[in-house]
């Protein structure tokens, strides 16, 4: 005799855990069969089943119209402002990632790159060192060049007065006393000798 | 030079499908927008790090995954009670005009109805629901982007259609009392 598909109210309202796998089975292939997702033979098995089966019947027919709904749904499509939007995007990401690049090659790139670069980073710091002319600029008042001339004029008129007193203390005392006399008395001592006195 | 050809051939191939997605598991435009946005941008910082074949699945898993993150965010707001801005209604892309006027309300309303329901789906039926149904992906790559064994996405999928058989059922109760 011919098994059909008994199909209860309650496999469609309650949770498909508490099922028994035959009865998963037979309802999945309905299911299946309606959406056209089935294989040929349960497809067939199914349009026979829901002929003789008014329960089967109604069932599939309520999924195929689901399924046709579905399939018919309008497609969605991507709006054109979110590929715009995403084109900006990856342009700002690539002025980044050139900006990047740069100092990667350089620094973190393969270490000929990195080596060269270090040397040229380590002449350049000692050169500089080296090389440098330190040019300290400074600037001065009119007043504070004025006083410091005056400074200087006193100084040089000071030490002018010391050369004064040093040159009438030599001439007036240290030459004819200290210096003077005892040649005199030398030369008269000689004087002496010679003449026989 | 060949980065940008390609990248621009992946955008053309899969930006609908990452928008498709994230619009029916996000359930509004502006989110929608963010993550297509994103994915694309990780896209171009990952090219060359995959292959082409790869591609497709590595591009929706991240969409999946940014999706939960949202959903994640959206859960967290909503506990501290911020309100978010659904477009639930705005679902369905306008379509054109026509000639017979009842049949294409109705037509609407049952695409109104079918989009509340998918919706309302929790999160994993939705998943597979959405990459089954909609962006039409076959269970293997459904798992790979999952990360689920194929009899899972298979199981997922049939609690889903039931799920949003049941949800439709009580949005025409609903409307009728």
């Amino acid at each position: 005799m011919k098994k059909h598909i008994n199909i209860n109210e309650k496999y469609f309202r309650n949770d498909p855990e508490h099922f028994s796998s035959e009865n998963f089975d037979r309802e999945e292939k309905i299911i299946s069969a309606a959406y056209g997702s089935a294989d040929l033979f349960d497809k067939i098995k199914i349009c026979i089943d829901s002929l003789f089966n008014s329960e089967v019947r109604a069932v599939y027919k309520e999924y195929k119209e689901t399924a046709a709904a579905v399939k018919s749904l309008p497609k969605v499509e991507c709006p054109d402002e979110v590929i715009l939007k995403v084109h900006k995007s990856i342009e700002q990401l690539k002025s980044i990632t050139a900006k990047h690049s740069i100092t990667e090659r350089l620094f973190s790139g393969k270490p000929a790159f990195a080596s060269l670069a270090a040397l040229a980073a380590v002449i350049g710091i000692i050169g500089f060192l080296i090389f440098r002319s330190p040019v300290i600029e400074q600037t001065y008042s009119q007043q504070e060049i004025e006083t410091a001339e005056k400074q200087l004029r006193y100084s040089f008129e000071r030490i002018g007065l010391v050369f004064k007193k040093t040159r009438s203390v030599i001439e007036e005392e240290v030459l004819p006393k200290q210096v003077g006399q005892p040649i005199l008395k030398s030369i008269n001592k000689l004087n002496d000798l010679l003449l026989g006195g | 030079m060949l980065k940008d050809i390609g990248y621009s051939l992946a955008v053309k191939q899969h930006k609908n499908r990452i928008y498709s997605y994230s619009f029916f598991m996000l359930g509004n435009k502006m989110d929608a927008d963010d993550v297509t946005q994103e994915v694309l941008i990780r896209l171009w910082q990952n090219m060359g790090n995959f292959n082409l074949t790869a591609m497709r699945a590595w591009v929706m898993k991240t969409t999946h995954n940014l999706c939960l993150d949202y959903l994640r965010r959206r859960k967290t707001a909503q506990q501290r009670g911020v309100d978010l801005d659904e477009e639930t209604a705005d679902l369905i892309p306008a379509e054109d005009g026509s000639i017979y006027p009842d049949i294409e309300l109705q037509r609407k309303l049952l695409k109104e109805k079918l989009n509340i329901a998918i919706n309302n789906l929790p999160e994993s039926l939705k998943s597979v629901f959405v990459l089954y149904e909609i962006n039409g992906l076959r269970y293997k790559d459904i798992s790979e982007i999952l990360s689920l064994p194929i009899n899972s996405v298979k199981v997922y999928l049939f609690r889903a259609r039931k799920k949003l058989q049941d949800e439709l059922r009580q949005l025409v109760y609903e409307k009728a009392y």
